[in-house]
C-alpha cells in the first residue's frame, strides 16, 4: 500500500509538487503573518511598558482644569481603594500603583513630591514590577532636583523634617519627573499629613482591549465603574496605541485575505486531486479487478493528500518563518530579534494542513471509488 | 463452478437501451477451458466482467465457486475476487510506475515472494523483474499480466482478448501459459477472436446480441 502511494507520487511528480506548492503558499502566508504579528505585539507591549503608565485613576470630583494645569489631582481618596482591583479577574488594568503627589517648595525650588506604593496586580495576573521599588528611609531624586541641589547618591537630605538618604539620582527624562522627589508612599503621606490618602492610582492598560476593541477607553471606564465608582480614569493616547491600531489594521487585512487564500488552495488541491482521479481512472479499475476494495482505494488517495499536507506544512513553516524574519521587521516595524520561530505553529500546521488536504481531496476520492471499474475496463 | 441464471444487463447509450446480456444462462464446470467468441458488441466482455464480480447484472443470479457473488458486500466481493479470480486484459493493464516484480505482488494476499520467483521463472520474466512496463515488449507485458493473475492461485482465470495486441508467437506463448494453468485443474474463460486457443478449449461459446448462440 505504502509502496503504491510512494511510487505513484514519484511517477506523477508534477501533480504532487503542485499540490505541495499550494499548501506551502497557504501555510507560509499564515506563518509569516502570525509570527511577525506576534513579534509586533510583543514589541508594542514592551514599548508601552517602557513609556510608563498610560492609565491614571483619579478621584471623581477632581477639577480637570486644575489637574491638567498642575499635573495631579488636588482631591484625595483612600489608599485602600487600590486593593479593590486585586479581586477582579480578566481585567484590563495591570501594574497598579497608589501614588500621592503634591507641589511643594523645597530648597527655594518648586518641586513635586511623589509618594509611591509597591505595585499590586488584579487577580490572576503575575507580572514583573514595572516601576522602581523605593526602600523606606530613601528617596529618588529627579534630574533637575539633583542637579540644582548638587545632590548625589548616598547624600542624606532633610525633607520637611525627615532625614532621608538619596538612593538614586535619575537621568534626564524630559518630563515633570525631572522636578520630582520620589519617596515611599507612607513617608510622603506622613510629610504631607495625608495618612492613608492618595490622589492617583497609576496603571497600565494591558493591551487586552486593544486586541479586540475599537474604543479601549470606553471599556476601561466601564470596568472602573464596577470596581471603583468613586474614581475616573484617563487613558494616555500613546504611540503604542497607534502601533497597536496599525497591527490591528494588518490583522484585518489578513482576516480578509486568509479565507480567500484558503478557498483558492482548497480549489487548487481539489482540482489537482480530481485531475489525478481522471488520470488514474483505468488504474482504479485495475486495482478493483485485482481485489482492492473501495475503502483501500480511498486510503490510497487520501494517503497522498495527507503526504501533500504534511510536506506542505513543514516546508510552509520553514518558508513562512524565513519570510517573517526577512520582511517582518519592515512590514510590522519591529526589531528582527523579536521575531522568533513559533514551533507551536508547526504543530498546528501539521494538524491543519493534512486535514485540509484530506478534506479537499475527499470528493475526488469518493468519485474515484464510485467510478464503475467495469465501465472503464469495458471501454478498452 | 460458474453458474449464471437468467442474467440481464442493459446499457443506456444515446437514449437507447442496449441489452449487453439478455436473459443469459450459462454453466461452466470446474476445470473447463471455455472460449467465448462473437462479434463486437455481442456482450462478451460484459459477460466476463459479470462473472468476475466486477459488474452487477440488472437481473438474474451469478454464482462462482458456490458463492452468489452479487449478494456479497463490496469489501467481501473484493476479497472474493482477489482470492478466486485472476484477470488478464487485452491492454495488459499493468501499473506503469511499478516494476514487473511489484506489479505481480500488487494483488498478493500474503508474502508470496518464493511463488512470485517461480512464476517469473516459468514465464521467462526473471531477467525483467526490475524493469518497468514501458521497457518491456508487448509479449513480456502480457506475460507479466498472466503472472499477476496467477499469484494468488485463483480458481478461475478470466482473459479478455489476451492475444489481441500480440504477434502470433507471443500470442501462442500466452495461450500456452493459460493452458498450463488449465492443465493443473484451473478453470479458464477466454474471450478471443483468435483461433489459437481452440486447441485447448473444452468448449467454444458463440455470443450474439447478449445471448448464447446454440
Amino acid at each position: 500500500m505504502v509502496l503504491l502511494v510512494i511510487k505513484e507520487i514519484l511517477h506523477r511528480k508534477i501533480n504532487f509538487l503542485l499540490g505541495v506548492l499550494a499548501i506551502i503558499m497557504a501555510v507560509a502566508l499564515f506563518i509569516a503573518f502570525f509570527t511577525s504579528s506576534e513579534a509586533s505585539k510583543r514589541e508594542t507591549i514592551r514599548l508601552t511598558r517602557d513609556m510608563g503608565f498610560n492609565l491614571r485613576i483619579i478621584p471623581k470630583s477632581t477639577d480637570m482644569n486644575d489637574f491638567w494645569v498642575t499635573g495631579f489631582s488636588k482631591t484625595t481618596m483612600p489608599e485602600k481603594y487600590v486593593l479593590r482591583f486585586k479581586k477582579f479577574k480578566n481585567f484590563s488594568y495591570a501594574h497598579l500603583t497608589a501614588t500621592l503627589h503634591k507641589q511643594v517648595t523645597w530648597r527655594d525650588k518648586k518641586i513635586i513630591l511623589t509618594g509611591i506604593s509597591p505595585e499590586i496586580e488584579p487577580s490572576g495576573k503575575k507580572k514583573s514590577p514595572m516601576i522602581f521599588s523605593i526602600q523606606p528611609g530613601t528617596v529618588y531624586l529627579g534630574y533637575e532636583v539633583a542637579k540644582a541641589s548638587h545632590l548625589k547618591k548616598g547624600d542624606v537630605i532633610d525633607l520637611f523634617g525627615k532625614k532621608l538618604s538619596v538612593a538614586k539620582t535619575l537621568s534626564e527624562n524630559g518630563s515633570d519627573d525631572d522636578i520630582r522627589v520620589f519617596a515611599p508612599l507612607a513617608e510622603v503621606q506622613d510629610i504631607l499629613h495625608e495618612k492613608g490618602r492618595i490622589n492617583e492610582i497609576k496603571a497600565l492598560e494591558c493591551l487586552c482591549l486593544m486586541n479586540g476593541q475599537n474604543d479601549p477607553l470606553k471599556i476601561v471606564r466601564q470596568q472602573l465603574t464596577q470596581v471603583l465608582p468613586e474614581a475616573k480614569v484617563i487613558l494616555n493616547q500613546t504611540i503604542a496605541v497607534a502601533r497597536e491600531r496599525q497591527r490591528k489594521m494588518f490583522e484585518n487585512y489578513f482576516a480578509l485575505l486568509l479565507p480567500f487564500v484558503v478557498l483558492v488552495c482548497a480549489a487548487w488541491v481539489g482540482t489537482l486531486a480530481m485531475m489525478n482521479v481522471r488520470e488514474r481512472k483505468q488504474e482504479i479499475g485495475i486495482l478493483r479487478a485485482l481485489g482492492y476494495s473501495a475503502g483501500k482505494i480511498t486510503v490510497l488517495f487520501l494517503s497522498k493528500a495527507l503526504l501533500i499536507g504534511i510536506l506542505g506544512a513543514v516546508l510552509g513553516f520553514i518558508i513562512g518563518t524565513a519570510l517573517s524574519l526577512k520582511f517582518g521587521p519592515e512590514v510590522f516595524k519591529v526589531t528582527a530579534k523579536l521575531i522568533k520561530p513559533n514551533y507551536g505553529l508547526l504543530i498546528w500546521s501539521l494538524i491543519a494542513a493534512p486535514l485540509f488536504t484530506a478534506l479537499a481531496s475527499f470528493i475526488p476520492a469518493m468519485i474515484a471509488v464510485s467510478t464503475d471499474p467495469a465501465l472503464t475496463l469495458r471501454e478498452d | 463452478m460458474i453458474d449464471l441464471q437468467n442474467v440481464g444487463k442493459i446499457y443506456h447509450a444515446n437514449g437507447k437501451k442496449v441489452a449487453a446480456l439478455d436473459d443469459l444462462s450459462l454453466r461452466i464446470e470446474k476445470g473447463e477451458f471455455v472460449v467465448i467468441r462473437g462479434p463486437s458488441g455481442s456482450g462478451k466482455t460484459t459477460l466476463l466482467l459479470t462473472i468476475g464480480a466486477m459488474l452487477k447484472p440488472d437481473s438474474g443470479e451469478v454464482a462462482v465457486a458456490g458463492e452468489n457473488i452479487y449478494s456479497l458486500k463490496g469489501g467481501e466481493r473484493a476479497k472474493f475476487r482477489a482470492a478466486n479470480i485472476g484477470f488478464v486484459f487485452q491492454m495488459f493493464h499493468l501499473l506503469p510506475y511499478l516494476t514487473v516484480w511489484e506489479n505481480i505482488m500488487v494483488p498478493a494476499l500474503e508474502n508470496q515472494k518464493s511463488e512470485a520467483h517461480e512464476i517469473l521463472e516459468d514465464l521467462g520474466l526473471a531477467e525483467r523483474a526490475h524493469h518497468k512496463p514501458f521497457a518491456l515488449s508487448a509479449g513480456e507485458r502480457q506475460r507479466t499480466a498472466v503472472a499477476r493473475a496467477l499469484i494468488n492461485h485463483p480458481k478461475v482465470i478470466l482473459a479478455d482478448e489476451p492475444t489481441g495486441n500480440l504477434d502470433p508467437e507471443n500470442a501462442s506463448d500466452v495461450i500456452e501459459h493459460l493452458a498450463g494453468f488449465h492443465a493443473q485443474g484451473g478453470t479458464v474463460v477466454v474471450v478471443t477472436h483468435s483461433e489459437q486457443a481452440d486447441v485447448y478449449a473444452t468448449r467454444i461459446i458463440r455470443m450474439r446480441k447478449g445471448k448464447i448462440n446454440v
